[in-house]
């Protein structure tokens, strides 16, 4: 009897042991990624998008945040958290109200520095999903999280719709998504165009007058083919240094004596240089 | 007959002994053969969101650069042959046409033929532990040392340099594409003539003369830019 009650008693105290470490795994699963420290990283962004093309990412709408994680984690992790975290996403406007909202993301990571990831999120609006006649300018950001509510500031976030060029004619096959600027306050960027059926003659871009404190840009004569690929290197000359500017204009293509607009697949990131850290 | 080739023989042997002490008793000896290229000092720019590892030159590395462009012997052959006291520099330095680079930090393409579901979209992205090498590439002749060009135009277009991210930006490859990361890069040209002056220290007026040859020196990576690639296939 004696031997009995030891044994149930041995058994009770390793289920309780066992249940008690269940619920801290868990715990430690839930807490690696610190969301109080999620945020925004772009100040000034500029988007272009099909008007008439949903896909890739022509109609897709980027969003740049950083995330600060506890323990050992790898991107595959963080992904998932945010997949299963996040229920849905909203786009504001003061002026226009609740512009567009999904429950559908498409959220890309990796680590930058240690405990600390980078985040690309985009959600693709459908072709009747979000219309825009205007360049519309989007003040919120809202995440709905474990149904609670996250709301981040756009201090100036744009998004302008256009009808674009569809691939059997050409498409972006490359496009500058990271680069400085340089003491000449002048970035490069680059982007390179694949033809289909249509020859690429030349190239304009289309972005809001004073955007970011861009004064001009340029296409000087660097262009190369390559694999296809017809390359066009320029210019953004700003009038001052900018940090976290968030870049994706409108491309308006000459080809084949006609014209048409095209959106990159992704934006540029600009920062300014020399951001040595002390 | 053979006497007398035996006598001239002598005479001159005697003279260009003769030249060599006078040089090394009129003129400092460098030795040459010592590489301070170990001892270069490591300094990391950051530009935007790109580190260039870069390295200046140890202080030896530049008075050797200076020594050389000032009247002097070898006491070795390591980088030219002459029994002269001689001087090395670079004139009519001219910017060329910067050149192009492309870097592929994975050039492997990543193919999405699996995953229409956009959460499942594979990632491509340039991270913080990839980096690329842009090396040293400088040509002179005439015996001209990298060191004098060093000391003329700057160490950054002799010594090697490290491009990498600080930033690490990741982005998914959508349904029936192909993707990946590719990193443009300019690099500064500039041709220069090589010159190596000799003197003859002979005599009351000493004489010079010199010689001349091309050279070339590639700089420090600017404009860079990362693009992401996607293509149908």
């Amino acid at each position: 009897m004696k031997k009995y009650i030891i044994s149930t008693a041995i058994i009770i105290v390793l289920l309780i042991a066992a249940m008690i470490l269940f619920l801290r795994q868990g715990d430690e699963k839930d807490n690696s990624v610190a969301l109080e420290t999620l945020q925004l990283i772009q100040i000034d962004s500029y988007i272009a998008i099909s008007s008439n093309d949903i896909t890739a990412y022509n109609r897709g709408i980027p969003f740049y945040l950083s995330v600060e994680t506890k323990g050992k984690n790898n991107a595959e992790d963080v992904t998932d958290f945010f997949y299963e975290t996040f229920d849905s996403v909203m786009l504001y406007s003061d002026a226009h109200g609740i512009l567009f909202s999904t429950d559908s993301f498409i959220w890309a990571m990796a680590e930058n520095t240690e405990n600390q990831y980078n985040i690309t999120l985009f959600i693709r609006p459908g072709l009747d999903e979000f219309i825009i006649t205007e360049a519309t300018k989007v003040d919120k950001i809202i995440f709905s999280a474990n149904n609670e509510k996250m709301e981040y500031d756009l201090i100036n976030c744009t998004v302008e719709a256009k009808e674009t060029i569809l691939e059997d004619k050409l498409y972006v096959a490359s496009a500058v998504m990271l680069t400085d600027i340089n003491e000449d306050l002048s970035a490069a960027i680059s982007y390179g165009f694949f033809e289909n059926t249509a020859s690429v003659e030349g190239i304009e871009l289309y972005y809001p007058a004073g955007f970011a404190k861009i004064e001009k840009h340029d296409f000087p004569e660097m262009t190369y083919r390559d694999d296809g690929v017809v390359y066009y290197q320029g210019y953004l000359h700003f009038l001052s240094k900018n940090e976290k500017v968030v870049f994706r204009p409108f491309i308006q293509v000459n080809y084949d004596g006609s014209s048409g607009w095209v959106v990159p697949a992704v934006p540029a990131y600009i920062n300014y240089l020399n951001q040595n850290p002390d | 007959m053979k006497k007398i080739i035996a006598v001239l023989l002598t005479l001159t042997m005697t003279f260009s002994f003769g030249l060599i002490v006078l040089a090394k008793g009129s003129y400092p000896i460098i030795d040459d053969t010592v590489d301070y290229s170990s001892l270069r000092i490591p300094v990391i720019t950051y530009e935007g969101d790109f580190i260039i590892e870069s390295f200046e030159l140890s202080d030896e590395e530049i008075e050797l650069g200076k020594k050389l462009q000032d009247f002097h012997v070898h006491p070795a052959m390591t980088r030219h042959f002459s029994l002269i006291a001689h001087s090395h520099s670079i004139r009519d330095i001219k910017d060329g046409t910067a050149k192009q680079y492309v870097w592929n930090p994975s050039s492997i393409w990543v193919r999405n033929s699996l995953y229409p579901n956009e959460s499942s979209w594979p990632a491509v992205s340039w991270t913080q532990s990839q980096s690329t090498t842009a090396s040293a590439t400088v040509s002179t002749s005439v015996g001209v040392d990298n060191s004098v060009v060093s000391t003329s135009v700057g160490a950054s277009f002799t010594t090697s340099h490290t491009i990498s991210t600080s930033t690490t930006i990741t982005f998914t490859v959508p349904y029936q594409r192909d993707g990946r990361i590719k990193v443009n890069y300019y690099r500064p040209y500039k041709t220069f003539t090589c010159v190596t002056k000799y003197v003859d220290g002979l005599g009351g007026s000493a004489t010079t003369w010199e010689e001349t040859g091309p050279g070339n020196a590639i700089g420090t990576p600017y404009n860079i830019v990362a693009t992401l690639e996607l293509k149908t296939y």
